[in-house]
């Protein structure tokens, strides 16, 4: 009767009870995932804002941007820029990867210039007026006057 | 044939641990998949033009400082070369939390100019900051210093 052999299957009885305890715990207790997030809209949208030559000054110092400096969209989308130069020397906005370019704009003057962002990247825009104080073009910082529109998926 | 205590012991074990295993497998997560591979373009490099400047009441000095562009966005891995450029009267040192870059002292004028160069590598929200406390007898920053907070966004998983 206390034959070693004979005892093995109850401690293998023992053991599995034990292991069913504890996966059963690990089952009960384990985590729900969480709700997956909705989708994102694949419907393109409408990207329309303001864009100005924004001038920062201080300790004699002249700065000019186009402001925002920096726009992200997704790919898809349709950028609606309202362009504004109520500098007063005169600037002209380039997206050169869209083939996006305003008319020359002199002081107080706007233009209105629509592309879808069909592309995914980092886009540089710019002043494509090159500076030239005779005629009123541009300001000494033209090459800062910079900004990137960021296309993501 | 008889079947004996030790052998139904044995075999509700191996019917128990059936179980267990079921439940076991029913408790296990699926591993995260891998990403999926990057046919993307190359990183970019960009060159921001960065202004440190304040604004006040018409004639009087400036009470808020702030940056522009006060976010910066660039994708995961992209080149930053960040020229800040100082136009306040106070001096200002600034400095990218999360990635260790930081410009020197900057004084308010044509002298308060530096890059600092640096690649996008971790993702995130990252805040850049004046790190110069105020100091009004040295000239040093202003006393909106906890607000001159500016970020930078790293996008993962877009390019």
């Amino acid at each position: 009767m206390a034959q070693r052999g004979s005892a093995l299957p109850y401690v293998a009885l023992a053991l599995s009870v034990v292991a069913l305890v504890v996966s059963l715990v690990v089952f009960m207790t384990r985590r729900t995932p969480a709700p997956a997030l909705p989708p994102a809209p694949t419907t393109p949208a409408r990207v329309s804002l303001s864009m100005v030559v924004a001038t920062f000054s201080g300790q004699g110092v002249f700065a000019h941007r186009w402001y925002p400096t920096m726009i992200v969209v997704r790919e898809g989308d349709t950028v609606d820029l309202a362009v504004a130069n109520p500098d007063e020397f005169a600037h002209q906005l380039e997206i050169p990867a869209f083939g996006v370019k305003t008319a020359i704009l002199n002081a107080g003057e706007s233009a209105r210039v629509t592309f879808v962002a069909d592309k995914v990247g980092v886009f540089e825009y710019r002043c494509a007026l090159p500076y030239d104080p005779a005629r009123k073009h541009c300001t000494p910082d033209h090459d800062e006057m910079r900004g990137y529109l960021i296309v993501t998926k | 044939m008889r079947s004996s205590p030790s052998a139904s012991s044995a075999i509700a074990a191996i019917l128990i641990s059936l179980a267990a295993l079921l439940f076991a497998s029913l408790s296990a997560r699926p591993g995260a998949s891998p990403p999926a591979p990057s046919s993307a373009p190359a990183p970019a490099t960009l060159d921001v033009d960065l202004v440190i400047t304040g604004l006040g009441a018409a004639g009087e000095p400036a009470t808020h400082h702030y940056y522009n562009p006060s976010m910066i966005v660039a994708r995961r891995g992209d080149r930053l070369r960040v020229r800040f450029r100082n136009l306040t009267f106070a001096s200002h040192g600034i400095e990218f939390e999360g990635y260790g870059v930081r410009t020197g002292v900057l004084p308010g004028g044509p002298k308060g100019l530096e890059t600092v160069e640096f690649v996008a590598d971790r993702p995130g929200v990252f805040r850049f900051k004046c790190y110069v406390p105020y100091d009004p007898a040295a000239g040093m920053c202003s006393p909106d210093h906890d607000t001159q907070i500016g970020y930078l966004v790293v996008l993962d998983g877009q390019r």
